[in-house]
């Protein structure tokens, strides 16, 4: 009796102590962590308890986790942000988890495959599905991109039903997208700009300058859009002229919008990346607020430019890897009003993380054109964390060995 | 003798200015199990959507584009017979990446649901899709496999069943089993399947016989998986990358490993549909001034 209340009691004892101390369930041990919104840039250790950063410290010790992962070498960032995607209505598009979770990219922001007319049908049949966090910018066509004539249909441009559709909605529609308007006139920008103002949220626009468009980009970001309004595909020349094809210098009047709030994003895609813009632009300074990928079908097959790649792409046209990560996590968060819930490893915050590697090699990273400049180095992800979830792992580091004589 | 020489000229120009081929893959390491070629140095001419000549030293000048592929494995594209396109799994961009051309949906679909299955899935697919029926009402899937006899592929009888299920170590053939649920964690991709394999000790050459010939047997397409002159010109230009990878099993469990499969380049009906390294892009230094971009 007495060995039995011994043994109880020592079990009892152990228990509490391994409780105690196993108080993490992972730890990234020795990558180079990068978080901007915390300055943080060395080597660290990030712990992970249930689905929440537990802490960010530079040495865990090993009886604190049940799990540990060593990622020396690698680069750990808060789980990327991607302002600009399409996984519903566009004919392109994207299931969402199986191309972003793979490139650490955590969180989504559809911009504009439904309108209000479809967006319950999109949270229910693929909001609700995936692991992804998927927000949503609303469309202010109430029919979503669904192409001609529906895009350029301004009877269905309704700012009162969309902005009532985004307060119905403020967990997932975090702004509005207007895109591809082929009519004349400024209908789709004023309308999309009206339901923001109603709705105090940003409006991104992807415009259509034909020559018959009776509107210049340089109206658009000088006197329709607000500060705070998105202005994508900034490094695609083809409409809206970022840089003037005679002196080879960024438009004075881009550098006016971008003082008035105006805020420019990458908006990579297939048609939408020009090496000699990009390059000429980056050399002056005219860094993209966001980078983000409007990746779909054909951009992913074509240019597979996912988080990464265009991350790499800025790498090679001269941008810091901080700031990289900065316009890929916090910049983007904050557009959305959703920093520091996001794009941060703050502790406490949810656990969404991404490991990077900087591979060495040859690379061949490709524009709209498609024309291939040559890299020396580039991003892959190794490990993506959703939600304290180990959602993709490359090379099985979170799973244990097994070995032919087993 | 001027004339003749001018006219002698002048034909060789005409000659070597007909490009008869539209893409030629130059110096390869064909590995082509259907016609016993094993890691020879060739070169593939296709014209069209088909494979037109397989030998060594065609002529680049014959070609509208030539495409140096020396170092890289050139092999038949490869077919995976065992994916589940139910759900969110969607096919291209989970199989074209892989240099996978073929992929059979292994019971997604009903023969009830098969119409709905081919409208919105196969009917949308660049890769070539081809549909095992599930199992349910036997009438009903033989009529709408006597419908379909391009896309529904035949089950093999029990007593044909060696070839999928064998009782040999080495698999017959070799298959992802993806789905939505698999695609992430284990990575249950093709490559990954050839790359476990490759580590437990298969020769290139066994594992890339399993993915192309014996896979286009199993299945009943033997005009599949093979480079033969005539045969479709599906391709999947592929590298064995050494350096420290880990692949999991179903179990989730980790096979630490040396060396994977990567695919660089593949061709389906003869078009160029996934090109990771830009063998086939244009280099911005040699792209001209920009205003040739429209």
């Amino acid at each position: 009796m007495m060995h039995f209340m011994r043994t109880t009691a020592g079990l009892i004892l152990l228990l509490c102590l391994s409780a105690s101390a196993q108080q993490y369930d992972i730890v990234l041990r020795g990558g180079r962590v990068i978080d901007p919104a915390n300055n943080i840039d060395g080597p660290m250790d990030i712990a992970i308890t249930g689905n929440r950063i537990a802490a960010v410290t530079a040495h865990i010790a090993d009886p604190q986790a049940r799990k540990i992962v060593d990622v020396a070498g690698m680069i750990v960032v808060p789980g990327l942000v991607d302002l600009h995607a399409h996984v519903f209505g566009y004919e392109g598009s994207l299931a969402p988890d199986d191309t972003a979770l793979p490139a650490g990219t955590t969180t989504i922001v559809d911009a504009g495959g439904s309108g209000w007319r479809t967006f319950d049908e999109f949270r229910r049949t693929v909001i609700a599905h995936s692991a992804t966090r998927v927000l949503a910018l609303l469309n202010i066509v109430g029919a979503g991109m669904v192409g001609e004539p529906y895009e350029s249909n301004v009877d269905d441009m309704d700012p009162a039903a969309t902005s009532a559709a985004i307060l119905r909605n403020r967990d997932i529609i975090v702004g509005i997208k207007t895109a591809h308007f082929a009519k004349p006139g400024w209908a789709a920008i004023d309308r999309a700009v009206e339901a923001g103002r109603r709705a105090r949220v940003p409006v991104m626009v992807d415009d259509k300058i034909l020559t018959n468009s009776q509107r210049t980009t340089q109206e658009e970001l000088l006197q329709h859009l607000r500060p705070g309004d998105i202005h994508t595909h900034m490094y695609n020349d083809r409409q809206i002229e970022l840089i003037d094809r005679f002196t080879g210098k960024v438009q004075p009047w881009m550098i006016e919008a971008r003082k008035r709030g105006v805020l420019f994003d990458v908006g990579h895609g297939g048609g939408s990346f020009l090496w000699p813009v990009a390059s000429a632009a980056i050399k002056q300074g005219f860094l993209p607020d966001t980078i983000s990928t409007d990746l779909h079908t054909s951009s992913f097959m074509i240019q597979q430019s996912d988080m990464p790649n265009v991350m790499s792409k800025m790498l090679l046209l001269g941008m810091k890897l901080e700031d990289i990560v900065l316009r890929s996590t916090v910049n983007p968060a904050k557009e959305i009003s959703r920093f520091p819930e996001l794009g941060t490893l703050s502790g406490g915050s949810i656990a969404d993380v991404a490991v990077l590697e900087m591979q060495n090699g040859v690379y061949a990273l490709k524009d709209a054109w498609p024309a291939k400049k040559l890299a020396t180095q580039r991003l892959e992800c190794v490990l993506t964390i959703r939600n304290g979830k180990v959602v993709f792992d490359r090379d099985g580091r979170t799973f244990p060995a097994w070995s032919v004589t087993q | 003798m001027k004339r003749l020489f001018a006219g002698l000229l002048f034909a060789s120009a005409a000659l070597s200015a007909q490009q008869i081929y539209d893409v030629l893959l130059k110096n390869g390491r064909v590995i082509d199990p259907a016609n016993r070629r094993e890691s020879q140095v060739l070169d593939v001419a296709i014209a069209g959507n088909r494979i037109v000549r397989v030998a060594p030293n065609l002529q680049a000048s014959h070609a509208h584009a030539v495409i140096d592929v020396s170092g890289y494995i050139v092999a038949p594209g490869l077919i995976d017979i065992n994916a589940r396109f139910a759900s969110t799994l969607k096919p291209d961009y989970n199989t074209l990446p892989y240099g996978v051309t073929t992929v059979v949906d292994a019971g997604s679909a009903t023969c009830d649901t098969f119409a709905d299955f081919k409208k919105e899935v196969i009917d949308h697919a660049k890769v070539r899709l081809l549909a095992i029926l599930s199992p349910t009402n036997a009438e009903c899937a033989s009529r709408v496999a006597r419908q379909n006899p391009e896309t529904i592929v035949s089950v093999a009888a029990p007593d044909a069943g060696p070839l999928l299920f064998s009782r040999k170590s080495l698999p017959d053939t070799i298959s992802s089993h993806m789905d939505w649920n698999s695609i992430l964690v284990p990575r249950a991709n093709l490559s990954t399947a050839m790359s476990i394999f490759l580590n437990l000790g298969m020769t290139p050459e066994q594992v890339i016989e399993r993915v192309t010939f014996n896979a286009a047997r199993a299945i009943k397409h033997t005009e599949l998986g093979t480079l033969s002159e005539g045969a479709p010109a599906d391709l999947a230009i592929l590298e064995i990358q050494e350096g420290k990878f880990g692949f999991l099993d179903s179990a989730l469990t980790r096979l630490d490993a040396t060396r994977r499969f990567r695919c660089l380049l593949t061709i389906r009906n003869g078009v160029i549909v996934w090109d990771s390294d830009g063998l086939s892009i244009t280099d911005t230094l040699k792209a001209g001034p920009y205003t040739n971009f429209k």
